[in-house]
């Protein structure tokens, strides 16, 4: 299992209990992907639930809890959902007031499809698209919220041990050179 | 298909376009160089001796190209192989490129359809890049480094989900037949970028492509040596000047763009037409090879006027959206910062550009595609190589350019890294302690003989002799690629150093028989779990807050073999934003200046830091923990 990717996965699911209850203050203006929060703007990102992780456990901060910086980068928050039925996004905030996309995808690596249509059946019910990717031993499930993704992912982490399974995440915003 | 002995064409002609041996190539233009063209004259980077710039010694050297017509006269044109450019799009349709487009190679992001022609009137940035790689030779306008490709494009290939990058990258009907993808796009995140994606942690799809020959992806190294854009209406980020100048170290380090850490993704940076470094090119230790994009600026009818040392010069002359509506040639731009070629309606445009279809393009995005029609000129004389045997041969092959660049601007003189002022030291010497040392070493030689360089990586292409090399190879190198685990090193977790000076923070130690390819580190504040080489697939691994001033940290990496390789700079691009970063995890660097050393022995790895700024929480010491990797040759 993946360090970094089961970091995202546990913060996720810690936080994705909170995010529901994010007013829709970023909502109105969600900064771009690649973009830093102000310090102001940080602040009220930290100041709703958010999620805490430490070595065994993910705990949900109160709005306006305590200090969330004990695993580095590894605590995020939602800042707002959009997109469509179709085409649903979440953007983010990481620790390094970083914000990031997320397309809710489940990204499952180092694993022939043929292996990956048996263990992934049980979520195909809940996803809204699936893509295979046999010349790459690749596949992408992707969900209506990023809470399914992360719940996917977590399953799917202890179901195929000898696979990367992650939760994308992009900071970057490409342009041309 | 290239057609192998099946005719001998006549030879001759009086311009110097044609084959004086056999050619197996048929057809109209048979064996000829791209002097067929009407602008040809223009294109320096095919042949710089026979270009209009040759006489105008202020921004060409009249030597500086990329040694491209002797291939063509030996009629390797890019037969047979498949290009595709991910980009803002590719006008398809275009009277220069329509005849090399395959239509099931294409596609649009944005609209989910097969037709990658730009909507936006300023989107030409694909179309210029498919030109410098594939413009057919047609009597008409440019002709691409490799005319005879088959061209394949996908529009609005930015900001696309993991589903969507798969499918670029050779997952897709339109894309798994792609031999070569060029990628001009690339990204400056505002933080340090963590590197753990999938392709960090070993997944590495791409070797099963092209019949499991690999794909070979070819990408801007980035054009924020001097400065950094972000192009979202904030100020331009900056970097210290060194002695009061700038332009001494570069300001961006392409291991930013974390996708260049994959060893298939070959990092190019770009040169200007004197055969120095084009003065936006970004230079670090995993560029790969050199290619062509010309100056910052340019003036006059195509860019004549001028001087290179002031960043003037002319560009790479390509395709454009066609119309003088359309692209970058366009009808009202100011004479003041487009040449006249470009200026719709002006004499000279009236003349050789009447209904604006061509311009010139700088940037790394036009040096990248320079390499990758040289890449695909050695595809179409040996299909056979691997992904590993095309970066061998331009390691190989490429020319070192501008040798004496490490001494230029008092460059090779050590710094005082309080202040970032020289010294009047030129010692290489990196000691432990040490208030001052280099932080340029210019080209070096490592112990397996290879020339390397953070400005020009292994150097300039040359075509010519790297497709002579891909004719002769026969035997291959293995195109599987395995990337190991970082490995945490417990004399360099949580190791503390000093602002100001060089810290040596530890030693490792690589047994065996393999050598080098690339070397990568991954740096995180404070400390991270020691635990064990499989530490990264760890459910309990963990890190500890420490103040990090990593806009103040470089990192240099000496080899058992004695060659440093400086990875960061002291004074780097995170160090004048708007507060400096006091955390980061898994920060990733990495070199190639290592190539083909033997492994085995003791590694070192210095920390050699400026002195941050006030608003850097940091006190005068911090902390640091360091995993690190080998890549092997196969």
């Amino acid at each position: 299992m993946n360090f970094s990717e089961h970091h995202y996965l546990r913060s996720l699911l810690g936080f994705l209990f909170g995010c529901m209850l994010l007013t829709s203050s970023f909502a109105q203006n969600t900064p771009k992907v690649g973009s830093l929060l102000t310090e102001s703007e940080m602040a009220a990102a930290k100041a709703k639930p958010g999620i805490q992780e430490s070595k065994k456990i993910i705990s949900v901060l109160s709005a306006g809890g305590a200090t969330v910086n004990q695993e580095l980068g590894k605590t995020i928050w939602v800042l707002s959902t959009g997109g469509s039925t179709t085409d649903p996004y979440t953007m983010v905030v990481n620790e390094q007031r970083a914000v990031g996309k997320s397309s809710n995808e489940v990204l499952i690596t180092d694993s022939p499809t043929a292996q990956t249509k048996v263990k992934i059946a049980a979520y195909l019910p809940k996803a809204i698209s699936v893509n295979y990717f046999d010349n790459m031993n690749a596949t992408v499930l992707r969900f209506a919220t990023l809470e399914e993704a992360a719940k996917a992912c977590a399953a799917l982490k202890t179901a195929m041990p000898d696979a990367q399974v992650s939760l994308p995440v992009t900071y970057s915003s490409p342009r041309t050179k | 298909m290239f057609l192998v002995g099946t005719q001998l064409v006549s030879c001759g002609g009086d311009s110097g376009s044609s084959s004086t041996s056999s050619c197996s190539e048929t057809g109209p233009y048979a064996c000829q160089t791209g002097a067929t063209e009407p602008l040809y004259t223009y294109q320096w980077a095919l042949n710089a001796a026979q270009s209009f710039f040759a006489s105008y010694t202020l921004v060409s050297d009249g030597t500086t190209d990329l040694n491209v017509d002797a291939v063509h006269k030996q009629g390797i044109k890019g037969q047979g192989v498949n290009v595709l450019v991910l980009d803002d799009g590719v006008e398809i349709n275009h009277e220069d490129l329509k005849d090399n487009v395959n239509p099931s190679m294409t596609w649009n992001f944005q609209n989910n359809n097969t037709d990658p022609t730009p909507t936006a009137i300023d989107d030409a940035h694909g179309t210029n890049v498919a030109g410098i790689i594939a413009a057919v030779q047609n009597g008409i306008g440019v002709m691409g480094i490799a005319p005879r490709v088959t061209l394949g494009a996908a529009g609005n290939a930015r900001f696309i989900n993991a589903a969507q990058t798969y499918a670029a990258f050779g997952g897709a009907p339109w894309s798994i037949n792609a031999h070569i993808i060029n990628y001009s796009l690339g990204d400056n995140p505002k933080v340090p970028p963590s590197y753990e994606n999938a392709e960090a942690v070993g997944g590495q799809p791409w070797t099963n492509l092209r019949s499991n020959k690999g794909l070979i992806v070819i990408q801007s190294a980035g054009n924020e040596y001097i400065y950094v854009d972000d192009k979202d209406g904030t100020p331009y980020r900056t970097c210290p000047k060194v002695n009061t100048t700038t332009q001494i170290v570069s300001c961006e380090n392409p291991v930013n763009e974390t996708d260049l850490l994959s060893p298939m993704r070959l990092s190019i940076a770009a040169a200007n037409a004197k055969g120095y470094r084009a003065s936006y090119s970004s230079a670090g230790s995993i560029n790969w090879v050199t290619g062509l994009g010309g100056e910052l600026s340019s003036t006059g009818n195509y860019g004549e006027a001028g001087s290179a040392a002031n960043a003037e010069g002319p560009q790479i002359y390509s395709t454009d959206l066609m119309g003088c509506e359309r692209g970058y040639s366009q009808n009202g731009l100011a004479a003041d910062y487009y040449v006249q070629f470009m200026i719709g309606g002006s004499p000279i445009n009236m003349e050789k550009n009447p209904n604006c279809n061509f311009d010139q393009m700088n940037g790394t995005s036009s040096s990248a595609p320079t390499i990758t029609g040289v890449v695909a000129l050695m595809l179409s004389a040996n299909p056979n190589l691997t992904w590993r045997d095309v970066r061998h041969i331009l390691a190989t092959t490429s020319k070192q350019m501008d040798p004496d660049y490490g001494s230029r601007d008092g460059r090779n003189k050590q710094i005082n890294l309080a202040d970032y002022m020289f010294t009047d030291s030129t010692s290489t010497a990196l000691t432990d302690g040490a208030s001052a040392t280099r932080i340029d070493y210019g080209w070096q030689t490592n112990t397996a003989g290879y020339k390397y360089s953070n400005w020009y990586g292994f150097g300039l292409a040359d075509a010519t002799v790297a497709v002579a090399k891909a004719k002769a190879t026969t035997n291959y190198m293995s195109a599987a690629l395995t990337l190991p685990a970082f490995i945490p090193v417990p004399a360099m977790t949580n190791k503390s150093f000093t602002y100001g000076q060089v810290t040596k923070l530890g030693e490792f130690t690589v047994t065996g028989a393999d050598k080098v390819d690339g070397m990568q580190l991954r740096l995180n504040a404070g400390t991270k779990d020691a635990g064990t080489s499989d530490d990264q697939d760890s459910d309990d691994s963990s890190s500890t807050a420490s103040d990090l001033c990593i806009g103040s940290v470089g990192m240099y990496v000496q080899s058992p073999s004695g060659t440093v390789s400086i990875l960061a700079v002291p004074y780097n691009v995170y160090y004048l934003t708007d507060k400096q970063l006091t955390i980061t995890n898994n920060y990733g660097l990495g070199t190639y200046a290592f190539y083909g050393e033997a492994a085995a022995g003791s590694w070192q790895v210095f920390a050699v830091s400026g002195k941050p700024l006030s608003t850097c929480t940091s006190a005068s010491t911090s902390s640091i923990s360091v995993e690190y990797r080998i890549i092997p040759m196969p």
